[in-house]
C-alpha cells in the first residue's frame, strides 16, 4: 500500500469522527458533513506531499473542509442570487424565533449564513487570526471581522456574552446597525 | 459563554455516530487526480484526459459516449458537486477502441461494465511464462469483431490487450503492464474482456470481472513508478518570497501623503502587522463603507510601491436598479501581475475582484462581479507577452504564489452593485459619476503548522516565528456612470 494511502486510512480510522463532527460544525448537515470530508480528503491527498503525517494531514484535511464549503456557497451564490425571483412567497428569516426554539449553539450556529459560520467556527474552534482566516477564505481582512461582527452579535442573542471575543473580532461600529449581511 | 468551548460542546455532540467515511471512494478518487495531475501540470494533464475521451466518443452512437465538452473536466484538481464524469474515469463509451493504451492507470468501473448489452463470461486459463489464456463466451453465440482485454489492479487499468479475429474470443493474454511492457509484478488482478460485435452497428459484449493471481511476493505499491507525479518545487518556500521584514522597509520607504485617486495611480495600505502592538492598524488603515472605525476617508498616509500592476476593464456606465445591473451585464476583464522581483503568495484563482466606487472620497458601494468560469477559476500564465500566454500553466490553487512576472487573470461578469449598509440596509446607489477602485490583498509570513488532536493539541512553532504583515494594494481604474 502506498505511503499517502496509509495515512489516510489510518486518518481515518482515527479521526474519523472527530472530522466528521467538525465538519458538522461548518455546515450543520449530516449528510453534507460526510460529504465535506469525503471531498476534502480527495482534495488533500489528490497531491503529493512529501512527509505528511496523520497529525498535520488532519490539518489539511479541517483546513480543506472549509475551503470546499466555501467553494460550494460561492458556486451556489449565483443562483441564490436570482432564486427569489422563482419564488411564490418571500421567505421569513427570523434568528430570534429559531433560537427560542431551541436554545442551543447548534440553533444559533444556524441563523449564520455560511460565511459568518466559516469565520466562526476558523476562529473560535481552530484558533485562526484574522489574517490567516482571510488568507484561507480568500476573504479581506476588513470582511472577515464584518463576519466576524454580526456573527457574533446573532450569537450573543441566542448565548448570551461571549467571553472569548476578542477586540479583533468586534470592531467598534460608529453607530451602525443591522442583521442582515 | 465561552465560544470555544460552546463549539467544541457542539462538535462533540454532532449527530454523526452514523456517518462513516469510504476510504476506498477517497482512494480512489485521489489516485485518479493525481493520475490527471501528471504531465507538465495540471491543466495540461487534464486536457490530455479531456482528449482520450474526445477520441474515443462516439464508439457507440453516442450511447455512452462522452465528449470532452460533455465531461464536465475543468482546470481544479477536484471538483465535488459538478457534473459529468471525473477527469481519469474510463466510461463505457472509452472502451473498446483502439486508444485502450490511453486509458493505462484510469479507474476502471467494473459495475457499470459487468454484464454489458449481451451476456458475456470470460474463463481463465493458469498463468504460465507472463501470459494469461482466456476464453469468452457470448450467450447468444454473436460473432465478435474484436476484444479488448483488461487487466485491472485495485480498480486502475494496468494492462490492455487488444484482439481481433479468432483471439477475440479466446487469446494468450501478455501480462505485461501498459506503460512501458514491463511483466505485471506479483499481486491480486482482475481480467474484464469487452468486445465489440460484427454487427451494424456494433454492440457491446462485457464480461464480468474474473480475479486471477500472479504468483510471488507482492511489492505494496507495484505501480507506484507509473502512478506517482513528482512533484513541483515548493513555491512558497521560493528563496525569493518577499519576506515580511523586506515589505516593511519597501512600504516605509515609499510612504506618501494623501491620494487623489488618479486613474491609473496605486497606494498601498499596511492592514495588518504581528509587531503592531495595539493590533488595531486594521482599524486605522480601514478604508470602505462608512460605519466602521475611522473616518471614512482614505488614510492620510499611504505608500507606493511597486509589487502589482493591477488591470480591470471597467465600463464606462452601468445600468443600476435595485441594486442590479441590468441592460446587459458587462464582462470586467481582470489581471494581476507581479511587477516585482518577489514572488507574493496569497493569490487564488477563486478570489474575485473587489471593486469599490468612491465619491467626494467616500465609499459607497461594492461590487464583487462574478467569474464567467463556473469553477471560478483564473489563469496564471508565466511571463508576459503573447507568446508565453499560449503556454498557459494551471493555477496551482494550493500554492497560490505569484512568480515574478506572473500574471493571473480572469473575465467576470458585473452583476451588481451593493450600496453600503445604514441602520435601514443596503443604500441605493444614486445616478452620478463615481471612481472605481480595485482593492488586492498581499498577506506575508504567518505560517505554521496546526496540529490537532488530543495527543498534540498545541500549535507547532511556527517557523516564521509567528511573524506576518497585511497590506492593500488599492488601484484607481477611472470613473464609472452609474444611471438608475
Amino acid at each position: 500500500m502506498a505511503e499517502w494511502t496509509d495515512t489516510m486510512e489510518r486518518l481515518v480510522r482515527d479521526r474519523e469522527r472527530a472530522l466528521l463532527s467538525y465538519a458538522y460544525l461548518v455546515c450543520g448537515d449530516p449528510t453534507r458533513a460526510q460529504d465535506l470530508v469525503q471531498d476534502a480528503l480527495v482534495r488533500t491527498f489528490s497531491r503529493e506531499r512529501k512527509g505528511l503525517t496523520v497529525v498535520t494531514a488532519e490539518a489539511y484535511v479541517r483546513r480543506s473542509i472549509t475551503s470546499v464549503f466555501i467553494d460550494e456557497y460561492r458556486r451556489g451564490q449565483r443562483w441564490q442570487r436570482v432564486q427569489h425571483l422563482f419564488r411564490d412567497e418571500e421567505p421569513t428569516r427570523d434568528p430570534v424565533h429559531a433560537i427560542e426554539a431551541s436554545s442551543d449553539v447548534h440553533a444559533a450556529l444556524a441563523t449564520l449564513s455560511p460565511r459568518e459560520r466559516a469565520c466562526v467556527v476558523l476562529r473560535y474552534f481552530d484558533d485562526l487570526t484574522v489574517p490567516q482566516i482571510a488568507r484561507h477564505l480568500g476573504l479581506a481582512e476588513g470582511t472577515v471581522k464584518r463576519y466576524l461582527a454580526d456573527a457574533v452579535g446573532r450569537l450573543q442573542l441566542a448565548l448570551g456574552e461571549i467571553e472569548d471575543e476578542t477586540a479583533a473580532a468586534r470592531p467598534s461600529r460608529k453607530g451602525a446597525h443591522h442583521e442582515d449581511v | 459563554m465561552k465560544m470555544s468551548d460552546a463549539l467544541r460542546g457542539a462538535a462533540e455532540s454532532a449527530p454523526v455516530a452514523e456517518l462513516s467515511i469510504s476510504t476506498s471512494a477517497v482512494r480512489s478518487r485521489a489516485r485518479r487526480n493525481r493520475l490527471v495531475r501528471k504531465g507538465a501540470n495540471g491543466l495540461v494533464g487534464v486536457g490530455a484526459a479531456a482528449l482520450v475521451f474526445a477520441g474515443v466518443a462516439g464508439v457507440f452512437g453516442g450511447q455512452t459516449a462522452l465528449t470532452a465538452a460533455d465531461s464536465g473536466v475543468g482546470g481544479y484538481e477536484d471538483s465535488p458537486g459538478q457534473g459529468g464524469a471525473e477527469p481519469g474515469v474510463m466510461e463505457p463509451g472509452d472502451v473498446g477502441s483502439a486508444s485502450a493504451d490511453a486509458l493505462c492507470g484510469m479507474t476502471f468501473g467494473a459495475a457499470q461494465f459487468a454484464g454489458g448489452e449481451v451476456a458475456a463470461t470470460a474463463t481463465l486459463g493458469e498463468v504460465a511464462s507472463e501470459v494469461l489464456p482466456v476464453s469468452v463466451t457470448v450467450a447468444d453465440g454473436a460473432a465478435l469483431a474484436s476484444t479488448t482485454y483488461y487487466v485491472v489492479w485495485e480498480g486502475l487499468v494496468v494492462s490492455t490487450y487488444d484482439a481481433v479475429g479468432e483471439q477475440a474470443l479466446k487469446a494468450e493474454v501478455p501480462l505485461a503492464n501498459c506503460w512501458d511492457g514491463s511483466a505485471l509484478p506479483a499481486g491480486e488482478y482482475a481480467l474484464v474482456a469487452v468486445s465489440l460485435t460484427a454487427d451494424e452497428p456494433p454492440i457491446r459484449v462485457a464480461t464480468g470481472a474474473v480475479p486471477f493471481t500472479i504468483e510471488g511476493d507482492a511489492a505494496a505499491d507495484p505501480f507506484a513508478t507509473y502512478l506517482t507525479v513528482p512533484e513541483p518545487p515548493d513555491q512558497s518556500a521560493a528563496s525569493d518570497a518577499l519576506t515580511p521584514d523586506d515589505a516593511r522597509a519597501a512600504y516605509t520607504l515609499g510612504l506618501k501623503g494623501a491620494w487623489a485617486m488618479a486613474a491609473g495611480t496605486q497606494r498601498v495600505l499596511m492592514t495588518g502587522d504581528s509587531a503592531d502592538p495595539t493590533a488595531d492598524l486594521w482599524g486605522a488603515t480601514y478604508f470602505g463603507c462608512p460605519g466602521w472605525p475611522g473616518t471614512g476617508a482614505f488614510p492620510a498616509t499611504s505608500a507606493q510601491v511597486d509589487w502589482l500592476d493591477v488591470s480591470v476593464s471597467v465600463p464606462s456606465s452601468i445600468h443600476v436598479s435595485y441594486g442590479w445591473v441590468v441592460d446587459g451585464n458587462p464582462v470586467v476583464h481582470y489581471s494581476v501581475t507581479n511587477t516585482s522581483t518577489w514572488s507574493l503568495p496569497g493569490f487564488y484563482a477563486s478570489n474575485p475582484p473587489r471593486l469599490v466606487l468612491v465619491k467626494d472620497g467616500t465609499v459607497v458601494a461594492e461590487a464583487y462581479p462574478v467569474s464567467t468560469d463556473p469553477m471560478g477559476g483564473g489563469i496564471a500564465y508565466p511571463s508576459a507577452g503573447a507568446a508565453a500566454q499560449q503556454e498557459a500553466l494551471a493555477w496551482d490553487a494550493d500554492a497560490g504564489v505569484l512568480a515574478p512576472g506572473a500574471r493571473l487573470s480572469g473575465d467576470y461578469l458585473w452583476r451588481d452593485l451593493v450600496g453600503c449598509w445604514s441602520s435601514s440596509g443596503d443604500a441605493e446607489v444614486k445616478a452620478g459619476t463615481y471612481t472605481v477602485l480595485s482593492s488586492q490583498e498581499v498577506y506575508l509570513g504567518g505560517n505554521r503548522a496546526v496540529a490537532y488532536g488530543t495527543e498534540s493539541a498545541d500549535a507547532a512553532p511556527a517557523p516564521d516565528g509567528g511573524d506576518y504583515v497585511s497590506f492593500t494594494v488599492w488601484t484607481s481604474l477611472g470613473t464609472v456612470s452609474v444611471q438608475n
